[in-house]
């Protein structure tokens, strides 16, 4: 499989007045063309901030402080505005969290729409027209030409989502980044909407990076999952293998944290909180929290250990003596 | 009971963190101490100006600032340095008078409307919406005349179309207050309306509205200046920045001294009120 | 729309009615009413010296007139009947203080000049206050910035009749090319309108930085980026957008302010405008002169709350439509 993008060491900084938050703390992975890769972790784990990276849309107060993203061949990190303004929406199309602050209120859905392609001047402005059109059809607006005129105010929350992903689209990006795309809406809309993405998916062939909290979601949808947890990588493998055959502790949490409607398991929350990411715990970052904490744990942060084919766990558990 | 004592708790860490806040605002600090200054120049004015404001001098009219005259004396002699002091004491007693007179009034009608909502808020509203429309200005002038030139009318005439802004803001914020679940739980423990009124729905809303009157106190001040300037506020010989301002206006060729000291005065005057009101909005704004 | 436009146009002869009762209540209440009804007419007579023969007719007309409207022996009812017939058939009668010059004739005389005074200032303040306002905001922290934050915050402060103070002495000591007192030249304008944009200028500068501050902090501002868009699209584009709308809100109280506040000024630079002739109306007691300004002014000020309100009204996606 081709390459698309590869992440190598990355970290990200944020900059407060009461000390530096270290949100991505030396994350690496890779993305072929055509992968539909998931990156789970709860709030506060760094996932969003790993791919608002990739476009550099990082808050004024956060840096990269090290580390490359190659995206198709491109250094991200050392590219000219320009350079980089080609890149977004163009070849990397992104759908956020909330589609109602995400769309301006005062401009009509079609201009909205419309704008990647005149932006970055790949067409006139009837074909623009035409083309949008035919987009929001695709993602299932009905009577598309008539809503393109209307305001995001008088759309729904799962048609603002549809929305925002035929924008993203309407470039044919190589990569489709949806970070938490379903997180604000209402439980019977977000299969919907990861339904919707894995048919554009099919129907462009893009690359997809999932952005969730959700374990859920990417049973059916992704090929790959990261874990994160706390800046940092904890297990990566084949979606099946995570689910079935999860090594790291911190996965193992995870799911024992799912509702299960079929098994009627127990449901054991995971103790303690998300560490201050300003003053981390030293060694592994899960090990105040795990089950199966050892001495070195506390003094040394794992490196990734073989699992099986394609599957890392980032946990000293797994060390070959 | 217990639980009166924790909201009183609140209350107080509520204003040492606003009051930290605006301490960290440097301008904010700087016109709070020369509002504390001006406040104390304008009560103590009697004490402190070395002449009585209609003085006459006849011997010396027209003295540019000297040692004997701080800031000069004007076409009938009377010392400038003293009537900008008694100037000063009237614009704070009709200022802080009218704007206290306000806030009254305003807070009444405007807890009354968004609290009880309905027929009574309808109609007071319409009633803050009729004078809201109104020239301002004109009425005042008007009142004025009614009520003969002098503090006292001037003190009335802008409270009588100066509560109106206030009611509004007052209602506005009650209405974002009332639905609160902590009103909602102090209803459901059967505390009575004037209770929820005053301990529960004003401390929340106090923060605005202590901006507002701040931020209005320099308005009504030059409102009163206004007045005077047109000949229209205090009555000759006491002295008003305005009128001062107009006396000078045909003689500042000759003494500029005469107009830059009371138009100095009021500029000094309300950029202190107003550096306080922005350190005030600043600090009740900004969320951490 | 229309159906609002109507209920506002209801409203706005409904506040009005209220408002001509209280002037008229008021103004009637005024001590000594009559006596300086008669003092005035005195006056009017010996002003008359100089006059023309139909001049001097006219001021005897003047008096018989005035009995006639507002004599002592009229009721209050009919003399308000008398001052409300008056405003709406335009036949005001004439004035206490000009009395060679019907009511009407001084307001169709001086409105322009007050209305073309504050329209240029309000366009001035809103050609240099929102550029300024924009290059603050998008320069936070810089020079700039702190110089348009510090010229809010000042001028915000002085009134306008100190900023014609302060204008007038500009122009009399250091640069003495304009005229600071008079009228008949267009020249005559810039000084008056100078004195009353700066604090406009102030408040929209200020109110333009925040606004589009606030409007850079927004999650669709992010989309925009994430689009590929360039600064001249996301600002222009977008954000300005969400920014100016807010800003028309403001333009109407700041129109209203500046209209009531040539009653202050226009007498500071000698400009014969609706402004001065109050207070000299109210100087000399002018009575019927002042009722038909409060009046006149009214109306001025709710029709220009009417008109901020409509293009507010289409500006705004989310009202227009949820109100058609």
């Amino acid at each position: 499989m081709e390459l698309l993008l590869s992440i190598e060491d990355l970290r990200v900084y944020f900059y407060r007045p009461e000390g530096v938050l270290k949100a991505v703390d030396g994350l690496s992975y890779r993305l072929y063309k055509g992968e539909v890769l998931g990156i789970v972790g709860e709030s506060g784990s760094g996932k969003s901030v790993s791919v608002l990276s990739i476009l550099r849309l990082l808050p004024a107060n956060g840096r990269i402080v090290s580390g490359s993203i190659i995206f198709d061949g491109k250094d991200i990190l050392n590219l000219s505005r320009e350079e980089l303004r080609d890149l977004r929406g163009k070849d990397i199309g992104i759908v956020f969290q909330d589609p109602m602050s995400s769309l301006n209120p005062v401009i009509t859905i079609g201009q909205q729409v419309m704008e990647p392609l005149l932006w970055h001047n790949l067409c006139s402005r009837s074909e623009a027209y035409e083309r949008a059109k035919e987009m929001l059809g695709l993602v299932g607006i009905p009577l598309p030409e008539e809503r393109m005129k209307e305001y995001p105010f008088q759309f729904s929350g799962g048609m603002r989502q549809r929305v925002m992903i035929a924008l993203a689209l309407i470039c044919r990006p190589k990569l489709l980044i949806a970070d938490e795309p379903t997180t604000s809406l209402d439980v019977t809309i977000q299969a919907q909407i990861i339904r919707l993405l894995k048919r554009m998916k099919e129907e462009f062939g893009m690359s997809v990076i999932l952005i969730t909290h959700n374990l859920a979601l990417t049973t059916n949808f992704c090929d790959r999952l990261i874990i994160m947890y706390a800046g940092n990588m904890m297990e990566t493998g084949r979606t099946k293998d995570i689910l079935y055959n999860p090594s790291h502790p911190y996965t193992k949490s995870l799911l024992d944290a799912v509702p299960d409607i079929e098994v009627d398991k127990e449901l054991i929350p995971i103790p303690g909180t998300i560490p201050n990411l300003i003053d981390p715990p030293s060694g592994c970052r899960f090990h105040p929290r795990c089950p199966n904490t050892m001495d070195i744990c506390k003094e040394e942060a794992p490196p990734l250990f073989d699992i099986d084919t394609d599957h890392y766990s980032a946990c000293w558990l797994y060390r070959r003596a | 009971m217990k639980n009166d004592k924790n909201k009183k708790k609140m209350g107080r860490s509520y204003w040492s963190n606003i009051w930290r806040k605006f301490k960290r605002n440097r301008l904010a600090v700087f016109g709070l101490v020369f509002v504390v200054i001006l406040i104390f120049l304008g009560i103590f004015a009697p004490w402190l100006a070395p002449y009585p404001y209609d003085e006459v001098h006849y011997e010396a009219v027209w003295t540019p600032p000297n040692r004997q005259f701080l800031a000069g004396t004007d076409q009938l002699g009377r010392d400038i340095f003293s009537r900008l002091l008694y100037s000063l004491r009237n614009a704070i007693f009709v200022g802080l008078g009218a704007q206290a007179f306000i806030t009254f009034i305003g807070l009444t009608i405007g807890l009354s409307a968004g609290f009880y909502g309905g027929t009574i808020d309808n109609i007071l509203m319409r009633i803050v919406d009729i004078i809201y429309s109104f020239p301002s200005y004109l009425l005042n002038i008007i009142l004025v005349l009614v009520l003969g030139r002098g503090y006292f009318s001037i003190f009335i005439a802008i409270s009588a179309t100066g509560w109106a802004g206030m009611a509004r803001l007052v209602r506005g914020q009650t209405l974002s207050v009332k639905s609160r679940d902590f009103v909602e739980a102090a209803r459901a423990s059967g505390a009575s309306n004037s209770r929820i009124m005053f301990r529960y729905i004003l401390p929340n809303i106090i923060g605005p509205v202590i901006y507002a009157i701040f931020s209005g106190i320099p308005g009504v001040m030059l409102l009163e200046s206004g007045l005077s300037l047109i000949g229209l506020g205090v009555r000759p010989p006491m002295p008003s920045w305005g009128l001062m301002i107009s006396e000078a206006t045909g003689q500042f060729l000759y003494n500029p001294y005469m107009l830059l000291a009371p138009a100095g005065m009021l500029v000094l005057t309300l950029l202190s009120f107003n550096f306080v009101a922005f350190g005030l909005r600043d600090a009740l704004s900004a969320r951490e | 729309m229309a159906l609002y436009i109507v209920k506002r146009l209801g409203w706005i002869i409904f506040n009005l009615l209220i408002l001509s009762l209280i002037a008229f209540a008021l103004i009637k209440s005024v001590p000594g009413s009559f006596l300086e009804l008669q003092i005035l007419l005195g006056q009017a007579g010996t002003t008359a010296t100089g006059l023309t023969v139909s001049e001097i007719d006219k001021i005897r007309g003047v008096e018989t007139e005035m009995m006639k409207r507002w004599g002592p022996t009229v009721p209050l009812w009919e003399q308000y009947v008398t001052f409300i017939k008056g405003v709406v058939t335009l036949n005001m009668g004439p004035s206490f203080r000009w009395p060679t010059q019907t009511i009407e004739e001084i307001i169709r005389k001086t409105f322009p000049v007050s209305f073309t005074i504050a329209v240029l200032a309000i366009t001035i303040a809103v050609f240099i206050g929102i550029p300024l306002g924009v290059i603050a905001a998008l320069k936070q922290n810089s020079w700039i910035d702190y110089l348009v934050s510090a010229l809010v915050m000042i001028v915000s402060a002085i009134p306008n009749y100190v900023m014609a103070v302060f204008v007038i002495f500009l122009f009399s000591f250091w640069i003495p090319i304009l005229p600071t007192y008079g009228w008949g030249h267009p020249k005559n304008y810039i000084l008056p309108v100078l004195a009353m944009s700066f604090g406009p200028i102030g408040s929209i500068a200020g109110y333009m930085r925040t606004s589009l501050l606030d409007a850079l902090k927004q999650d669709y501002i992010r989309t925009a980026w994430a689009k590929g868009g360039t600064e001249r699209y996301v600002i222009f584009g977008h954000a300005m957008k969400n920014s100016l709308i807010p800003l028309v809100t403001i333009l109407g109280p700041m129109i209203s302010h500046l209209i009531l506040g040539t009653v202050f000024v226009e007498g500071m630079f000698g400009v014969p405008g609706m402004g001065q002739y109050f207070s000299q109306a109210a100087n000399s007691r002018d009575y019927p002169l002042m009722m038909a300004q409060t009046v006149i002014f009214g109306l001025i000020l709710m029709v220009m709350n009417l008109i901020v309100d409509i293009i507010y009204f289409f500006l705004d996606p989310r009202i227009r439509i949820s109100r058609r």
